[in-house]
């Protein structure tokens, strides 16, 4: 292994343990992690053992194998940290894989003499300019994925007089009130007013503001046997389109 | 190798590391994911802050424990790139690696860096695949582990060395730990290779072409002892899916897959494969296996045909042989399983297609097949996105964010510590992740033909397995995924027979989830 190899093995290490110690979070942090567990583990144990012994193996040999053996490492040390109760907290592991890194990186370094040595400068630019994109693209893939919604929301639902999702009355008697939660959450800009209209003929108006919830225990009465379709219909302000809908499906005998 | 070729390498290289990346990247912006990821990432997400990883024997994670080295290595992705789990899901992991190790691959066995990259691109375009490769899924992580031990393989042809041998073991236990499958594919490919090495050294006594080949013996003897000592999964996960019916599920899909319309006994709401996308897969399916049956066809004619001598020896014939080997064998374990798998004809035949016809002499010819099979993923990417499948400019599905809150009501309304969810499987994925350290944990229940016609009632036989909660997307128009990857229409076109349904309550409507429970 050539000095700059093995101060640009050691300045990419240095910058992981710095990131992942100090909790700096972003781009940076994102490239780091990525290289310091895809290439960096394959990369220092090949040139340990195989670069001295496969006389022709070029710079993009070298880092493409890296990939596999890096994932077979990281996967097998993990186990192993895991076993053994390390650990796989951001602290621990990255001073486990730090120490085999730089283990492998320093005797690899001292091996140096017996080796074939790469020509980079010729790809120097082209690399630089793939990285870029590489690693552009793959910060563009995380930057909308964590960040959670605040769109608006409007929800009805109908639970139980337990407030729970079981036991509906599907089965009542004729004439006898049986008692049924309605809730009603709203999550919008302004505050808005609603009318929950039933098949059954009630009608409730009321506001919500938003992140507001609306629940009440509704009586369901069927005065003729057999079998009903009780609907809730939610109206928003005052548009005649229906928003929301629910339902229950009785037997009265 | 001078500094020109060198540099061509490297161009082509980075020319499809970064297509490949940035189409990753696409992907990950339409959400695209395969529906079993949601387990890896949910169980990554539930053990994220804890000292020590213990898989659980029952619930939802208990799989998981058959491959441990999977949440392994996502929770040190998740860690040391200092993202949430959540977005490593849709991380292009295996866009990068597999372009990578696959490009490099293809080099040294075609050596051309053109014909290596357009093959590359091929199949990192290819959407009909792209959803279990381009992301942090098994196959993005375990498929570079694979070409690895390919490219490892091939080493040994050149010299002789202790070091391969320990690479070829250390890959193989990786890839036990992450992907079954890709654990069966190194020994199938070791296995095959060494059996056309065994059948050359004894039938053409040319020993002294393969000296190496007694101890990789040894090593694909001592990797199958590993596998069925030491791998759970086919006891537990592959053997009880054996029969016939699978075979039947299996020829189904696969005449989906074609297009070749439904069979007779399919179902009434299976999902309809655009004709386009069909078309291009049978014809992309033909173009990849026609030359290589011919080819063999030609290779065995040509042994017998000639005296031992006038016999050419290849040094890729053993490779040849492996991946053979890993296509027949797999495509015909899994359609036992339920699923005639295509995945080996998509990623690894390539290989051998573009080396028979590049065996003709005419170069240019591997070229323009090469062209033809980018050619055929562009068409793919353009009738997928016509169909709003995968990809799309509209909504394809409810988001995770827009399920979290009838999760959250699940959680907070539902009578038990568990509840079993019928649902698609993507949808199922999206609350076992919203649920991670909630008290309540949903339980999947899979639709499959009966389950499908009692939820939009065309049905009224007692349940099986009665179902806690039906979820219903009703802003999905992608395929539901059912039993043994059954492909059902989307249940959005049943909306008003779901609504109408006298056996199940409608309790819950958000606008895009509705939540249904039977009646008693």
């Amino acid at each position: 292994m050539r000095k700059l190899e093995l101060f640009v093995l050691l300045g990419l290490t240095a910058t992981q343990i710095v990131l992942a110690i100090c909790e700096i979070t972003g781009p940076f942090r994102v490239v780091s992690g990525f290289i310091f567990l895809t290439i960096l583990p394959g990369y220092v144990i090949l040139s340990f053992f195989y670069r001295t012994k496969l006389d022709h193996l070029g710079f993009l040999a070298h880092l493409v194998l890296s990939i596999p053996v890096s994932l077979a490492i990281i996967c097998t040390l993990g186990l192993m940290a895991n076993f053994l109760s390390i650990g796989l907290e951001i602290i621990p592991n990255v001073t486990w894989l730090s120490t085999y890194i730089l283990f492998f990186a320093s005797i690899s370094y001292f091996r140096r003499s017996k080796e074939y040595r790469y020509n980079l400068r010729s790809n120097h630019f082209l690399l630089i300019i793939g990285s870029l994109v590489i690693l552009f693209a793959l910060n563009f893939s995380l930057s909308d994925v964590s960040q959670h919604s605040n769109s608006p929301y409007l929800r009805l639902y109908v639970l139980n007089n337990e407030s729970l999702t079981n036991n509906y009355p599907n089965q009542v008697q004729v004439s006898t009130p049986v008692e049924i939660l309605l809730g009603v959450e709203y999550g919008g800009n302004t505050e808005q007013q609603f009318t929950l209209i039933s098949s059954h003929g009630s009608k409730i108006h009321f506001s919500l503001s938003p992140g507001e919830t609306w629940t009440k225990y509704a009586k369901v009465t069927l005065n003729k046997p057999g079998l009903h379709e009780v609907t809730w219909t939610l109206y928003q302000g005052g548009r005649n389109i229906p928003q929301r809908e629910i339902r229950l499906w009785m037997t009265a005998y | 190798m001078n500094k020109n070729t060198l540099s061509k390498e490297t161009i082509f290289f980075l020319i499809t590391v970064c297509i490949s990346t940035c189409f990753g990247t696409f992907l990950s912006s339409q959400k695209v994911t395969d529906p079993f990821l949601y387990y890896d990432i949910a169980f990554v997400k539930s053990i994220q802050d804890e000292r020590q990883i213990n898989f659980p024997d029952v619930g939802p994670y208990k799989s998981l424990s058959l491959a441990p080295g999977r949440s392994v290595i996502l929770a040190q992705y998740a860690n040391m790139m200092g993202i949430n789990p959540e977005a490593l899901q849709f991380f292009p992991l295996g866009s990068i690696l597999i372009s990578a190790t696959f490009y490099y691959l293809a080099l040294r066995f075609l050596k051309s860096p053109i014909i290596a990259c357009l093959i590359t691109l091929y199949l990192i375009l290819n959407l009909s695949h792209a959803t279990a490769l381009y992301s942090v899924f098994a196959y993005g992580i375990a498929l570079p582990i694979l070409f690895g031990v390919m490219l490892v393989y091939m080493n040994i042809f050149d010299r002789r060395e202790i070091i391969d041998i320990v690479l070829l073991l250390l890959l193989f236990i990786a890839a036990n730990f992450i992907h079954y499958t890709i654990a069966t594919w190194v020994i199938l490919f070791l296995f095959g290779a060494n059996l056309l090495v065994g059948f050359r050294t004894v039938v053409d006594k040319y020993q002294q072409s393969y000296p190496q080949a007694i101890q990789v013996y040894y090593l694909t003897s001592a990797l199958v002892v590993i596998f069925f000592t030491f791998n759970q999964v086919i006891y537990e996960s592959f053997l009880p899916f054996f029969g016939s019916s699978s075979l039947e599920g299996a020829a189904q899909n696969f005449l989906s897959y074609l297009s070749f319309g439904i069979s007779e006994n399919s179902s009434p709401y299976s999902f309809p494969r655009s004709r386009l996308i069909g078309l291009v897969s049978t014809f992309t399916l033909l173009l990849i296996l026609v030359p290589i049956s011919v080819g063999l066809i030609y290779h065995i004619w040509n042994h017998f045909k000639h005296s031992p001598t006038e016999r050419v020896i290849n040094v890729w014939t053993p490779i040849l042989g492996g991946i053979l080997l890993i296509g027949i064998v797999d495509s015909a374990v899994y359609s036992v399983r339920g699923s005639i798998s295509t995945k080996a004809f998509s990623i690894l035949f390539p290989l051998l297609t573009l080396h028979y016809f590049q065996r003709t002499g005419k170069r240019s010819l591997a070229v323009v097949v090469a062209i033809i099979l980018f050619a055929t993923s562009i068409i793919k990417i353009g009738a997928f996105y016509e169909n709003s499948y995968l990809i799309s400019n509209d909504k394809l599905n409810t988001t995770i964010d827009e399920i979290r809150p009838s999760s959250e009501w699940m959680t907070k309304n539902g009578p038990n510590n568990k509840y079993y969810l019928l649902a698609d499987l993507n949808l199922y994925g999206k609350y076992l992740l919203s649920s991670v350290n909630d008290s309540k944990e949903p339980i999947f229940l899979s639709f499959d033909d009966d389950n499908y016609a009692r939820v939009i009632g065309e049905s009224s036989e007692t349940w099986k397995s009665t179902p806690d909660i039906i979820a219903v997307d009703a802003a999905s128009s992608e395929p539901l995924i059912g039993f043994v990857w059954g492909r059902y229409k989307p249940l959005k076109e049943y909306a008003d027979r779901i609504i109408n349904n006298p056996a199940i309550n409608l309790i819950y409507d958000d606008g895009s989830i509705w939540l249904a429970k039977p009646v008693n």
